[in-house]
């Protein structure tokens, strides 16, 4: 399996997403013989194999689908070995370092992978990533993961640290991302790496201290269209809402008032009646399931009701109630050899 | 602690260098503009005419400053201190309470500094003898000197920087010059459709771009030297400018004919109708005039490529002078430029039949739109022709027809990852005790519907 070179049919050894519901969705790799588990039953793996992408699988109590794993859907389920960068973030790191084929980047640190996949994708099948991390064991686990993906070609990833040490490579990079606690320190030997038509930088950062620091180590390291940019997705749901529109001609004002004064009568026949028509004016009986049955002959919910009208329902996109309100603030910024 | 790897050196580390004919970006300040280095031929900045016959050889990157109309060629360290001394400077102490606007703060007057203009004096010598003769300047806050000096900088500086011209250049030139142009396409909400849609390196992509080519070139930088990019237009011809932005990345004529091939929607929806028909159609891309719907369409065609010829390279591009020789062009040229425009004709419709036999497989592997129409049907139809598990990116600058859409395609039941989104992007100035968020920010980037197409559920029902 290769995250660079899409595939139709499922084979045994692929790592394919199963998308059970939008909140149910798992990276799993096909061994023959292996069954998964899902809320749905039991799911055989030889009876992937063989399906197109994009097809339904059958579990023993439902089914689901079967898709081709691309960097972002990956960003969804890997194993978070540390905090990620997500697709907002990362789809504007791309195109802020100008990467395309052929593209040489150095990356710090690997993390979890999340954006190493997309880097890495973007700059094949003849660009280099050359990623550092200082944890032994988060490199050897994406290296196999970056070998597992077909990427062992493009990806090289060893344990350094980059912040004392710097890349270790001379001449060679077209752009780097920093993801250290203390770019600041590392700036001043990133110089060295940059190949000699210079290149771009992108430095991650959550608190805004540290990209003060960052940005007065870039102006002084020779860097220049230094920018700090900070960027949120805001998801919308899309969904039916109907809001009552009350009614405030003269024809209903002079109904309300009429009903107020009919209960001060306390004639129940006429109340009746009277309640009769109010409903066959507000069309639809389920209007506000909030009045509840007991109340509704109380003279509020009457008058209230009278004055209601069910409208046409419509379609809106509603902004999520709570959102990430903060990822990390992305400076970027050009280096240029003298 | 660790060893330093092995690896190769690129054989090709070189800095690019401008050559004649290349498509340039000329920065200064926040002024950009996309022109064709032609050193017979002025380009304009705003107002101020240029000849870039002086930046011809030079590496991609350089500054130079602008005398007269001339460019020269600005070394690169000092350019660089230029570009800093401005941006630093210390924490503050001073207030302004002793300033006063009585426009005599300045002790050399009009007259003198036009004399220090004309006398050749550069740009740095007369901000440095506006400073020093400046009463005020000393008793200025740190911030209001930087303020000061960047204003008159500005002024008696000219300093533009070439580029070479990328996506992001594009995107912030365009973004720059009128967001409207670009249906408010901003970079982020670009970068966001070209992840979604997993654009990459020998893939098939289909594309329906009203922004002067910009989304056709950035799905075509990602694709490197295989792939390919089907570009649907709406109407029966492009408009002149629909590839303006594609032009501007300086690929190989070879190379840009290997990845993209032009359709319009009207023939891409002609081959999902029924077999019967089929026959017409294909009649119809042989001998597009003769056959076809009605002769009225064939004369509306024949109106807007007339119309297209005259606009070539609008407005981004300046080529006032070429419009006036237009007027006293020879006959000879005349008959040159009819036949230049056969070409593109036959080009156009090679390009067709090339696009229709690809996009005819169904197996294209993501869908890219930024329309000025609405986007329902556009993407309904274009959604045909992607293998199940392929990402789609639908941009509006709209809300309410991406509402529309997801509703249809939820309707169609042919998707999952169905999401309605924007990006919100704020920059920063940041500098020591000075850091906030910028002053004036874009209000909006544009929405966005992604999604990833899947076969349809027909036989498997849930249990």
């Amino acid at each position: 399996m290769s995250f660079i070179e899409y595939r139709d049919l499922v084979k045994n050894g692929d790592t394919v997403l199963i998308y059970l519901s939008i909140s149910n969705i798992y990276a799993l790799k096909i061994t023959s013989g292996k069954v998964f588990q899902t809320k749905y039953g039991a799911l055989k793996h030889d009876s992937i194999i063989g399906k197109r992408y994009g097809n339904v699988v059958q579990c023993s109590r439902g089914w689901a689908y079967v898709l081709f794993l691309t960097p972002e859907l990956w960003t969804l389920t890997l194993p978070h070995r540390t905090q990620i960068l997500y697709t907002p973030d990362i789809s504007l790191v791309i195109l802020q370092l100008d990467l395309k084929p052929g593209k040489v980047v150095c990356e710090a640190g690997t993390g979890s992978g999340s954006l190493s996949h997309a880097l890495a994708r973007t700059i094949a099948p003849t660009g280099q990533l050359y990623t550092f991390d200082f944890h032994e064991q988060r490199v050897s686990l994406a290296r196999e993961e970056f070998q597992e993906h077909g990427l062992g070609d493009i990806v090289t990833v060893q344990q350094r640290d980059v912040c004392a040490e710097g890349f270790g490579l001379e001449d060679i990079a077209d752009a780097m991302f920093l993801d250290l606690p203390h770019p600041w320190e590392a700036i001043p030997l990133m110089n060295v790496s940059f190949r000699c038509s210079g290149g771009r930088l992108c430095s991650f950062s959550p608190c805004i201290e540290q990209v003060q620091k960052t940005c007065e180590a870039l102006h002084t390291g020779g860097f220049t269209d230094i920018t700090t940019l900070e960027c949120l997705l805001r998801p919308f749901e899309v969904k039916e809402v109907s809001l009552p529109h009350l009614h405030l001609s003269e024809e209903t004002l002079n109904k309300t008032r009429k009903i107020s004064l009919e209960s001060q009568d306390g004639t129940t026949d006429v109340k009746k009646e009277e309640t009769g028509k109010i409903n066959t004016n507000s069309l639809d009986d389920t209007t506000g399931d909030a009045v509840s049955f007991s109340k509704s002959n109380s003279k509020r919910s009457r008058i209230e009701k009278s004055m209601e009208n069910v409208c046409e329902a419509e379609w809106a996109a509603v902004p999520s109630l709570q959102i990430p309100g903060h990822t990390g603030y992305l400076t970027f910024a050009t280096f240029t050899h003298s | 602690m660790s060893q330093n790897l092995t690896y190769e050196k690129s054989s090709t580390n070189t800095r690019k260098i401008i050559q004649e004919g290349d498509f340039i970006i000329i920065r200064r300040q926040d002024a950009s503009r996309l022109v064709q280095v032609d050193k017979y031929k002025a380009a304009f900045l705003g107002k101020q005419k240029l000849f870039l016959g002086g930046i011809i050889g030079k590496p991609y990157g350089s500054s130079f400053e602008v005398k007269g109309s001339d460019l020269h060629f600005v070394d690169p360290a000092k350019s660089r201190f230029l570009c800093s001394s401005v941006a630093i400077a210390e924490a503050q102490t001073r207030d302004n309470r002793f300033l006063v606007d009585d426009g005599k703060s300045q002790k050399l007057t009009k007259e003198q500094i036009e004399e220090l203009k004309t006398g050749g004096v550069s740009g740095e010598q007369i901000v440095e003898n506006l400073v020093e003769n400046s009463t005020t300047f000393k008793d200025k806050t740190q911030y209001a000197q930087a303020k000061y000096l960047k204003k008159k900088q500005k002024k008696y500086i000219n300093h533009v920087i070439i580029l070479e011209p990328t996506t992001r250049l594009l995107s912030e030139m365009y973004f720059s010059q009128g967001p409207l142009k670009i249906c408010n396409l901003r970079v982020d909400s670009l970068a966001q459709m070209l992840a979604m849609c997993n654009v990459m390196s020998r893939g098939r992509y289909v594309v329906f771009d009203s922004c002067f080519g910009l989304l056709t070139a950035a799905v075509l930088e990602r694709l490197g030297d295989s792939g390919c990019v089907v570009q649907v237009y709406p109407g029966p011809g492009p408009t002149s400018s629909f590839r303006q932005a594609v032009y501007a990345l300086n690929l190989a004529q070879e190379q840009l004919k290997k990845l993209l091939v032009g359709l319009p929607v009207t023939e891409a929806a002609r081959l999902l109708l029924p077999p019967s028909n089929e026959v017409i159609n294909h009649d119809k891309h042989v001998v597009p005039k003769i056959t076809g719907d009605s002769k009225e369409n064939s004369v509306e065609v024949n109106a807007r490529e007339e119309a297209e010829e005259k606009d070539e390279f609008t407005s981004v591009v300046d080529m006032k002078d070429c419009e006036v020789e237009d007027k006293y062009e020879s006959q000879a040229n005349k008959s040159a430029k009819e036949e230049a425009k056969a070409d593109r004709k036959a080009q156009r419709m090679d390009e067709q039949k090339i696009a229709k036999e690809i996009l005819a497989v169904k197996n294209m592997d993501g869908l890219l739109v930024v329309s000025r129409h609405h986007p329902t049907n556009i993407v309904l139809t274009l959604l045909e022709f992607l293998a199940p598990s392929r990402p789609f990116a639908v941009f509006s600058l709209y809300q309410q027809p991406l509402v529309d859409c997801y509703r249809k395609l939820k309707d169609k039941g042919e998707t999952l990852f169905l999401k309605l989104t924007e990006t919100w992007l704020r920059s920063y100035q940041v500098l020591p005790d000075r850091t906030h968020p910028a002053i004036n920010m874009s209000g909006s980037g544009g929405y966005l519907l992604t999604g990833i197409k899947v076969e349809p559920l027909q036989t498997h029902k849930k249990s």
